[in-house]
């Protein structure tokens, strides 16, 4: 051989280790799926009972998955991550958050993060304060706080032996293949009395059931980054306006306050019952309610101008989540059937 | 002397009209199936029927010689209240008037809320949850409605004790609305009352439906609103 010919063989064969190298990087990074924000507030409920506009909450329950996303995805540490429209996803680790507090001035979100083990990875709250001499084009008290989140799940995944961590991709995929074929893959996985799951052993390499289930989840893969990107046009096309609904709320709460301590603190123009300390009473009511009113109308101007997004991405995700119903029964029927088949059990 | 008692005779017919409202209770507040009466739709002022300040000034001014008889002679004429009960009164008209003076309101009604919606003042909101009225407050005051049968009475309870009752009667046929405002205050002796009419009117359609957005403020379109 010339030494041309070996120097190209040495470098097809750095090239194929540097290939092999990236794709067990690439493997022994964990898959995540974020679903929807829990809102933390029923549709019904209305803004005084609990100082939240429900629709603006359903809104950024939807919005801030996506952040978090590309919070976690720049990371680097993770395989892929997703957001979600199903609530209760099996993957290898899913990262639920539920909206406690936004209001523009402070955001509270807790995080739960749970791999297919059943084992919590995190379960914090997270807070950011906006300040009210942020610069304009300043970062978002939300980006913060997922910084923050994505450096604590970073920390948490650190934590994790590499025994663990295999175990947990396996485990995801044998859940996967539970939820759509009990029959084939319930002696795989045993669900313990506290909630965690564990491996009863796993089948082989060559298992056609295996080949099948694998299959039909990189077929899911493909309609859930579908639905995924919608959530990104969504973030891409709110993230103006929630911005500046963002700063509205917090100006909002800064005249409130204002406005309780200027009542408090004002004096009655003339005596008492003169026509100067009625209108004095009556106007500081009347400020508070007008401001209230501002209030409102700033919401319903943030929905009219949010709703026919969200109204887009609803439709798309529906659409998505009555295919996979679909696919899912089928796929859970013949599954059924060919484990029946292959295993030549009859349930007669 | 005939003129007095001609004069009594409009006062006390005066005052059987426009009755003291009662405060809202607990079973005003209550709503068990649809709301009473439904009095959705725009409203313009109809000053021909519209109490007269000054007349309505000495209907209080007599209720006032009624209320403590032995501090005023009433048989020789009008009765004559102290300076200070006086500018009570008068504020309290002034105040009233000023307050009622919206020329159009326009009233949103749902299942679960009454919206009243008056020129250069706060919007009179009335909210049933749960089959109860919800009352609104802020550091200024507390608002709370009820119904009186067919009536919807709305109260307003300021800080120094300062209250303003609004109470909304609707013709049979729908077409007239009566408002009825009775401000107490604890420093007059007897409360000042006050009619408005409305009458129902269509607004004109615009040929644009507009919305109100954050970043684009008011957005119009030629488009009709059912489109």
């Amino acid at each position: 051989m010339t030494r041309a010919g070996i120097s190209c063989v040495l470098t097809a064969l750095l090239l194929l280790a540097s290939v092999s190298a990236r794709a067990d990087a690439v493997a022994a990074h964990l898959n995540v799926a974020i679903p929807d924000f829990g809102t933390g507030v029923a549709s019904t409920s209305t803004y005084a009972e609990l100082g939240i506009f429900p629709r603006v909450r359903t809104i950024e329950a939807q919005f801030l998955p996506y952040a978090l996303r590309r919070r976690l995805a720049a990371s680097g540490d993770w395989g892929v991550v997703r957001v979600v429209a199903d609530d209760a996803p099996v993957e290898e680790l899913v990262i639920h958050g539920d909206i406690l507090r936004s209001d523009g001035r402070e955001l509270a979100i807790r995080v739960r993060a749970i791999d297919a083990s059943g084992l919590a990875w995190l379960d914090e709250t997270f807070t950011a304060a906006t300040s009210a001499t942020a610069a304009a084009g300043a970062e978002p008290a939300y980006e913060s706080l997922f910084a923050e989140v994505a450096g604590r799940l970073g920390e948490a995944l650190a934590g994790q032996s590499a025994e663990h961590l295999e175990n947990v991709r396996d485990l995801a995929l044998m859940r996967y293949g539970l939820r759509l074929a009990p029959k084939a893959f319930d002696q795989y996985v045993a669900e313990m009395p506290d909630g965690r799951f564990e491996l009863s052993r796993l089948p082989a390499r060559s298992d056609p059931m295996l080949d099948r289930i694998t299959r039909i989840r990189e077929a899911e893969y493909v309609i859930i980054d579908a639905a995924d990107e919608k959530y990104a046009t969504l973030h891409e096309d709110v993230v103006s306006v929630y911005d500046v609904w963002r700063k509205y709320s917090r100006k909002s709460l800064e005249y409130e306050a204002q406005d309780e301590r200027r009542i408090a603190d004002s004096t009655p123009p003339g005596p008492r019952g003169s026509y100067d300390a009625l209108l004095h009473s009556y106007e500081n009511y009347k400020f508070s309610r007008m401001t209230a009113e501002e209030r409102d109308d700033m919401a319903v101007a943030f929905d009219n101008e949010v709703r026919p997004i969200v109204e887009r991405l609803d439709e798309r995700l529906t659409a998505y989540d009555a295919w996979l119903e679909g696919k899912y029964a089928e796929w859970n029927r013949l599954l059924e059937e060919l484990n029946v088949l292959e295993t030549r059990f009859s349930p007669q | 002397m005939r003129n007095h008692s001609l004069l009594l005779l409009l006062f006390s017919s005066l005052s059987a009209c426009v009755q003291q409202p009662p405060a809202i209770d607990e079973s005003m507040r209550r709503v068990d199936a649809q709301l009473p009466a439904d009095f959705a739709g725009s409203w313009q002022r109809n000053y021909a029927r519209d109490d007269d300040v000054n007349r309505a000034l000495q209907q209080a001014w007599y209720d006032l010689a009624r209320a403590t008889p032995d501090r005023y002679d009433t048989t020789a004429g009008m009765a004559a209240p102290s300076q200070r009960d006086a500018d009570a009164v008068v504020a309290l008209a002034r105040f009233t008037e000023l307050i009622t003076r919206s020329d159009d309101i326009t009233i949103v009604q749902n299942d679960q809320e009454i919206r009243v919606e008056r020129d250069d003042d706060f919007s009179l909101v009335c909210r049933f949850e749960n089959g109860m009225s919800q009352p609104v407050e802020n550091p200024g005051g507390a608002e709370i409605c009820g119904w009186d049968g067919e009536d919807l009475v709305s109260q307003l309870t300021l800080a120094d004790g300062l209250t303003v009752l609004h109470r909304f009667t609707i013709s049979a046929d729908g077409n007239e609305l009566r408002v009825v405002t009775t401000v107490s205050s604890p420093t007059s002796r007897v409360p000042f009352t006050l009619q408005r009419f409305f009458r129902k009117f269509e607004r004109p359609q615009s040929k644009f439906h507009c919305v109100e957005t954050l970043t684009m403020k008011r957005v119009c379109s030629t488009k009709a609103e059912d489109e």
